[in-house]
Order: structure tokens, then C-alpha cells, then sequence
């Protein structure tokens, strides 16, 4: 999902200075901690490692 | 002639949550269909886990296996409604498990990651585009799990992205289905009604069809136990007395109250700290003196004779009476508990549930 916005980011063509890309980056990273589940920790906890 | 099913044998369990952050009820607050519906609710603070109404097979659903539902996710279904903020809601999990192994799966769709409640009653069927998450332990005995959602139902489980292989479950078979709340943040109430598992709806209903219905809140089980369980209810009735008459001629329910007393066996610091009303349990220490009084959720499952569960749902309740603990020689420690059950606002203070199914 991340990595899909990168590129979407990337290739917008209206970002034209660096303070605009670092507020959408900002974003991008809030919404990678709202959809991603914390049941994944259980199970990194239940069977050790991070997958 | 009597009914052999009414007649209850054998062991209560009780089983504990505290802090009471998170709670599973049967509700008549919401119904979709009938009059009542799961209420799962997450208060906002506290550690995630698995709010939940469970349904489960006794025996493996054997054509409900993984390659049916990635054939056609939209024979699954839920009805929801969730209080209006924008958070996680309801997760459909299903645990499939290996006819020929020991090999289980838990595979978990997450349709409403990050979305907003809009308090109205609003059908869900699993879609080929919604998202998974799995993890489980394969046919070799290995373990897996995949949670980076980067996987939908129609690309099935493709294995654990470490690349150790793919584990073949698509002949494996469903045994459980749980609707649950996980994150503990933000606070929010989902209703869950007419759940549709393989083209087969069941109405969320005390004494409904759903089979092995059960609420449960990532709660834990107190252990062994000594001379069972104790459930005391008793009422206080103020007699309506007149002159001209003997006997009363009405009466008036002035209080209530229903304690559960039961002697646990084993005396963890966990058992401990929930006998104690006031006692504060971090880690491996114990403190006393803290000034607070904890709420607890306890949850009471006994089986009948015709193999069906019955629970007895205590969304609040502290813990009183003394806890007085024996050491000596050669015997064990028992840790007295008494539980008092408390009204909340818009629930029941005590629930009993029957299963028919």
C-alpha cells in the first residue's frame, strides 16, 4: 500500500516544492500505522520473527 | 417425565479479565434481525486482543474448506453497526484446520481497517479484493504467518514472505469463526447480527441456530480449582402490610445481588491480584496499599449433558471478602475468591445464556 503511494507521490507532476513532498510523505506514513493491524504482533509474538 | 438435558453436571470455569477495557455482551441495545445482537466494545486504553463472538463446529465443517471460500467469499456475511468514529472494526476471522495433520490456519479478513462508523445496520459479504491476514502452523509442523495485508482473498495464502514455501491449505477445513474487535484504540461499539458462514445464515439470538456461540473478550481461565464454583444470588423483599390483612398484600424488590465464590487452586500472581480488590500487579510484583478498586469481566462456561454451553456473562464486577491463604507443609495454597457483580448503565448486570446448538 506504501509503496503504491510512493509512486503514485512520484509521479505527480504538481509537487513542485520540497516542504509539499515532506508533508505527503508525512501522510503516507500515518496511514501505513492506521492499516496495519495489530494482530500481526501476535502472531510475530507467537511464533518469534517478523513476516 | 423429566428432561436429562436440563440437568447440570460437572465443573463451572471461570474465566477473568481485568483491566475491564474491552467487554463481549448479548445486547437487545441493536438487532437486525430479531431482538438482540453482539455487542463488542473497546474502551480506548488497555492491550489489543481479540474481542469476539465465536461460532464454532464440534466437528470439522468439511466442505467448508479454503478453496470454497476463495471460490466464493460472498457466501460469508456479517451485519454490522458501529458507533460513528473512524477506526478499526470488525475482523472475520476463520480458523481452518488439517484433516490428515495437526496443521491449522487462522485467516483473517480485514474489510473495515480504518473506517467510519455510521451508527445504521449495514450487510458486509466477503469480497475477492478484501484484504487478509494469516498464520498458522503448516502440515511440516512449521510455522507461518503473513500480516503485511499485502495479500486479498482471491490470491489465497501464497505463504510466509521469508519464502520458506507455500503451505498447501486449500483442502483444509473450517472449525471456527470469529467476529472480533482487535485494536484497543479508539473507544467503539460494534453490533454484529445475521451471520452468514458458507450460503448458511444464523441470527445472533440466545437459544438461537448459531452453533457453539460464545462471547469472549481475551479473557483468561483462573486455573485448577477446589469444591467448584459458588453462584449466590439473593434479594432483599419489603413486605406491603396492612391493617386489615395478615399476610402481605404485595411486595417490593429492594435490592439484589449475585456473588461468585470459588476456591483456585492455583495461586499465581495473577490469581492473587484479581482475589485482591485493591491489590496493583505489574510484572512480578505485587503491591498492596495502591488505594484502587479494580472492575473485573467474568465469564462462567459450563456444559450441559446434551453437550451444549451455557455461560453466565458478568460485564462488571470487583472483587470482595477477605482472601485468606494457608501455608503448610505438604498441602496447597488455595486463593479464596468472591466476585460481586455491578449494574452498568445500559446492559444487564448478570446474563445466563443457553445454547441449543
Amino acid at each position: 500500500m506504501v509503496k503504491k503511494k510512493e509512486k503514485e507521490i512520484e509521479e505527480m507532476e504538481v509537487i513542485e516544492n520540497e516542504d509539499e513532498v515532506v508533508e505527503i510523505e508525512a501522510k503516507v506514513e500515518l496511514e501505513e500505522v492506521k492499516l496495519q493491524p495489530e494482530k500481526a504482533l501476535y502472531y510475530e509474538k507467537l511464533f518469534g520473527g517478523k513476516k | 417425565m423429566g428432561t436429562i438435558a436440563n440437568v447440570l453436571v460437572g465443573k463451572a470455569v471461570l474465566y477473568l479479565r481485568e483491566p475491564n477495557n474491552a467487554k463481549a455482551e448479548m445486547s437487545d441495545q441493536q438487532a437486525y434481525a430479531g431482538s438482540y445482537s453482539a455487542k463488542l466494545y473497546k474502551s480506548g486504553s488497555g492491550n489489543a486482543g481479540s474481542t469476539h463472538i465465536e461460532l464454532a463446529s464440534s466437528t470439522l465443517w468439511t466442505a467448508k474448506t479454503v478453496d470454497a471460500l476463495v471460490a466464493d467469499p460472498t457466501d460469508y456475511s456479517f451485519y454490522y453497526y458501529y458507533s460513528a468514529v473512524t477506526g478499526n472494526f470488525i475482523q472475520f476471522e476463520l480458523k481452518y484446520e488439517d484433516p490428515d495433520s495437526d496443521g491449522w490456519m487462522e485467516l483473517t479478513v480485514v474489510p473495515h481497517q480504518n473506517t467510519l462508523g455510521l451508527a445504521t445496520w449495514t450487510k458486509k459479504a466477503l469480497a475477492l479484493t478484501d484484504k487478509i491476514g494469516y498464520g498458522g502452523i503448516a502440515e511440516s509442523g512449521v510455522s507461518f504467518f503473513d500480516w503485511d495485508l499485502g495479500d486479498t482473498i482471491a490470491e489465497a495464502v501464497t505463504g510466509p514472505l521469508s519464502g520458506t514455501g507455500t503451505p498447501a491449505v486449500g483442502d483444509w477445513q473450517l472449525k471456527r469463526v470469529r467476529l472480533e474487535l482487535w485494536e484497543a484504540s479508539p473507544e467503539r461499539t460494534a453490533y454484529v447480527d445475521s451471520i452468514e458462514i458458507d450460503g448458511t445464515t444464523y441470527t445472533i439470538e440466545p437459544g438461537g441456530t448459531a452453533p457453539g456461540m460464545k462471547l469472549d473478550s481475551a479473557s483468561t481461565e483462573v486455573g485448577y480449582s477446589e469444591e467448584g464454583l459458588t453462584i449466590e444470588y439473593s434479594a432483599e423483599v419489603e413486605d406491603v402490610r396492612v391493617d386489615e390483612e395478615t399476610f402481605p398484600i404485595g411486595a417490593a424488590l429492594t435490592s439484589e445481588d449475585v456473588a461468585i465464590t470459588m476456591n483456585l487452586a492455583e495461586s499465581s500472581m495473577y490469581n492473587l491480584d484479581k482475589a485482591m480488590a485493591g491489590s496493583l500487579l505489574s510484572g512480578s510484583i505485587l503491591k498492596l496499599g495502591a488505594g484502587t478498586l479494580k472492575t473485573l469481566n467474568a465469564r462462567i462456561e459450563i456444559t450441559n449433558p446434551a453437550g451444549y454451553k451455557r455461560h453466565i456473562l458478568i460485564p462488571n464486577c470487583i472483587a470482595t471478602g477477605g482472601v485468606a491463604m494457608q501455608s503448610r507443609k505438604n498441602e496447597k495454597t488455595v486463593v479464596p475468591i468472591t466476585l460481586r457483580a455491578l449494574k452498568t448503565a445500559s446492559e444487564a448486570a448478570v446474563t445466563i445464556i443457553e445454547n441449543v446448538a
